[in-house]
């Protein structure tokens, strides 16, 4: 069987999240890719504020930072909006440039934006442009056997403490909490089930590769 | 941004309405609706996280079948795991020979194997 590497469109928060000093794994991550080649769209890769990261992935031959079409990116918002697949500017870059590279995987720690891309893939019936938030990201460089379990381990503890906590205490510091009492508890309720729902996304590879791996002996 | 704003944004990520509709009821522009939403956060249901993640299972299930040999029981007995992984070397002997999975345990370095029924048959598959 012939290997062929995989086109991985990212959105800009996947770079931004293997790259804070904890996760420490942007260079690691764009050196173990093979033969898979990492896209993203100039737009998002405007949004990486630091000029580090932005230099790693601009020097290294496994990322295409590609140039959006203007003309070819309206007609395109054009064309999904009858399909209520709303997502901001930024985030429809991701999913346009998926969409033109006919990407293999597209990648995104943020829901909305797998949400959105998980429902236009469905409605065009693609068997292409699967999504996979960044723990699942490296969970697949795992199981590519690109990555060893304890990075898959550490990397994806160090992301849930540092990035998915923050994230969603931020995201709760839109809430309005001036509000009664009652209201408090149901947005509190809310956020409970929110944090539950993420910690699971961890949890899940995290344990199923740990018992995969004790059950073959290879711990 | 105030309540009713927020109601029709959140309504927009819900695909309930569309960018033009979101314009019309809030009576502005339709790229002010987008810059509404650039900084306007959303997250899918539980329910909706709940599928999405199965979807990812499937695709990550799917490339770990395609990554590399694995013997899967094809008989009704179970083990204490979904599968067991070979190295390279003993797959690739036990597709050319046919050889079965039991004789060749033995010569695997590092796989243990819980046993829980009878009437074991193997399959390899790549």
């Amino acid at each position: 069987m012939i290997y062929v590497g995989k086109n991985i469109v990212i959105d800009a928060c996947v770079a931004i999240d293997l790259s804070i000093p904890q996760v420490n794994f942007i260079e690691g991550f764009l050196k173990c890719l093979g033969d898979d080649k990492v896209y993203i769209s100039s737009v998002n890769f405007e949004e990486v504020r630091d000029g580090k990261v932005k230099r790693i992935l601009h020097e290294s031959n496994n990322v295409n930072v590609f140039l959006a079409d203007e003309v070819k990116f309206n007609m395109f918002s054009n064309e999904i909006e009858p399909l209520r697949i709303n997502l901001a500017t930024k985030d429809r870059h991701v999913l346009f440039l998926a969409n033109e590279l006919k990407a293999d995987y597209v990648v995104s720690s943020d829901l909305n934006v797998i949400d959105k891309t998980d429902k236009y893939r469905k409605h065009m019936r693609f068997n292409y442009m699967k999504t996979l938030t960044t723990i699942s990201l490296l969970e697949y460089l795992y199981l590519e056997r690109k990555i060893e379990y304890d990075t898959l381990f550490e990397k994806g503890l160090y992301l849930f403490k540092n990035k998915e906590i923050d994230n969603i205490l931020n995201h709760l510091s839109d809430e309005n909490l001036n509000s009664s009492r009652q209201k408090q508890i149901e947005i509190i309720n809310e956020y409970k089930i929110i944090f539950k729902d993420r910690f699971e996304m961890y949890r899940e590879p995290i344990v199923n590769q740990f018992r995969h791996l004790w059950s073959v002996g290879g711990i | 941004m105030d309540s009713d704003e927020r109601s029709i944004l959140v309504s927009l990520c819900e695909g309930k309405i569309t960018f033009s509709e979101a314009a019309k009821i809030l009576e502005v522009s339709k790229k002010r609706v987008e810059e509404m939403l650039e900084s306007f956060n959303w997250i899918p249901s539980s329910a909706r996280i709940a599928e999405l993640r199965e979807t990812e299972r499937e695709v990550l299930s799917h490339i770990e079948k395609e990554s590399e040999p694995i013997i899967r029981r094809s008989s009704s007995f179970m083990y204490s795991y979904k599968s067991m992984k070979f190295d390279k070397s003993v797959a690739n002997k036990m597709i050319n020979s046919g050889t079965s999975v039991t004789s060749l345990l033995s010569k695997q370095e590092n796989v243990s194997l819980t046993y829980m029924g009878n009437g074991s048959r193997y399959k390899l598959c790549n």
